[in-house]
């Protein structure tokens, strides 16, 4: 089974769009696009026994710090200062479309702020995303 | 690096302040030196090479970033201190607790290889970290609670010199334990895929990052539905794609009855992926991923994260 299926048609709806802005599709199992002028990786995948779509940004050059690999709603959330769990909503078609459209649009548009060599939010994002889920793991705890 | 010599240099405050780079600098390049020892040793029991390529070239750049940190600080210390603050004292007493703590734990388990390759991963980190309070005593003037502190980061020294000394002599030495399982993997968040003969260990982590590669690479598991016991080898949960229906579904017809059995059983549950990163645990809508349910539901039955051992444990 391919999990990225629902989201193929709408993926490929912007690849003209992003093939235009740097981006090259290198596979389409997880839709890896690398992106030529900044170097990194944009990944459009959906989790076996899942249907929610996470796209990853991996940043491929030397950042000895971290891992480099950073998912972009929480990217989109940190930048943009709102929590945007709503904007990622919804099962319908129409839903998946605006989802795509979302993030193409994001990243498209903040492409130059971004992903130059190393990501500008790292340090931020990492304390993010701990402290989201230490605090997860407190409440699990006393469910 | 005979790490105490520090603290025998602590006459004035200057001699501190380049006692204390002079230091830091050689225990970094002795990390790097002793990470090396270590990746050779490593390859000795079968990691594949390109797993030890990457943890040697990311824990070097670590300690490079961490000598090149510390050498900035004490070349300015009021300026980079100032943005500090003064709760910079805690965290040479956490880092140095948290060591001691963990060092005794994994040993007194018979695990204490993996704490010190664990240790070695993260190891610039750490003493980088608790160089920044030492600094910022001896630029004070507080020469006496700088030797205190010396002491631990002497401590920290040495068990990295420790660790520097077992890679050397790996075949001997504590990962005897590992070699009955010649072609035991490493997971992103450091887990040593390793069988215990005397349980069955169930594997918990993201598809993409890990079970992919363990399911279908290490452990070779054809699709199943048999959640039974496997003494002395692995479970993992590798079910016939059509029987995801939704999310709901699955994890109540397939998912919870599969860690339900591992929890009834006692089984040592090992964390492929790391629990205590936000983007394991839930998707861009705040709702659980397949992993972070898991998750919930250890936490709910009383267990937490170790992340010495990677495990879930109660």
């Amino acid at each position: 089974m391919n999990w990225i299926a629902p989201y193929r048609n709408h993926i490929m709806k912007h690849l003209k769009y992003l093939e235009e802005n740097s981006f090259s599709l290198i596979g389409e199992d997880d839709f890896s696009l690398t992106f030529n002028d900044g170097n990194i990786l944009l990944v459009f995948t959906v989790e076996r026994y899942s249907d929610s779509l996470s796209v990853w940004v991996e940043y491929l050059g030397n950042n000895p710090v971290d891992d480099n690999k950073y998912r972009l709603d929480i990217i989109m959330r940190l930048y943009l200062q709102k929590d945007m769990r709503d904007a990622f909503n919804g099962t319908s078609d129409e839903d998946k479309a605006r989802l795509v459209k979302n993030y193409v649009d994001f990243v498209l548009n903040n492409k130059a702020q971004l992903f130059g060599k190393l990501f500008p939010l790292a340090k931020e994002y990492h304390e993010f995303n701990k402290k989201i889920a230490l605090s997860a793991l407190e409440r699990f705890a006393k469910k | 690096m005979d790490w105490n010599s520090i603290a025998d240099k602590l006459s004035t405050v200057d001699n501190f302040e380049q006692a204390a780079e002079d230091g830091f600098v050689e225990g970094g390049k002795s990390m790097v030196d002793g990470l090396g020892q270590l990746a050779e040793g490593i390859g000795k029991f079968g990691i594949d090479q390109g797993y030890r390529d990457k943890v040697f070239d990311r824990a070097s750049d670590l300690a490079t970033s961490s000598v090149n940190f510390a050498s900035q600080v004490l070349k300015d210390p009021y300026g980079t201190f100032e943005s500090i603050g003064n709760g910079t004292q805690n965290v040479l007493d956490e880092v140095s607790d948290r060591y001691v703590a963990a060092r005794d734990a994994a040993e007194a388990s018979g695990k204490l290889a993996e704490f010190y390759g664990n240790m070695i991963g993260r190891g610039a980190f750490e003493v980088g970290s608790a160089v920044v309070p030492i600094g910022k005593l001896g630029t004070l003037g507080k020469a006496g609670e700088a030797i205190e502190d010396t002491e631990k980061l002497a401590n920290l020294g040495k068990t990295t010199e420790s660790a520097t000394k077992v890679a050397s002599e790996l075949p001997e030495r504590e990962l005897s334990s590992i070699v009955a399982c010649p072609n035991f993997k490493v997971t992103s968040n450091g887990a040593i895929l390793k069988p215990n003969p005397n349980k069955t260990t169930t594997v918990l982590g993201r598809f993409n990052t890990d079970m992919d590669r363990i399911i279908n690479n290490e452990l070779k598991m054809p699709k199943n539905t048999d959640f039974g016991p496997k003494q002395g080898g692995f479970n993992a949960l590798n079910v016939p794609d059509d029987m995801y229906k939704n999310p709901t579904q699955f994890w109540d017809e397939i998912n919870k009855p599969f860690l339900e059995k591992a929890i009834q059983r006692g089984d040592d549950i090992l964390m492929a992926s790391d629990p205590t990163a936000a983007s394991n645990l839930f998707n861009a809508d705040g709702s659980l991923t397949g992993f972070g349910r898991e998750v919930e539901h250890l936490y709910k039955n009383g267990f937490q994260y170790d992340q010495i051992t990677k495990s879930m444990i109660k």
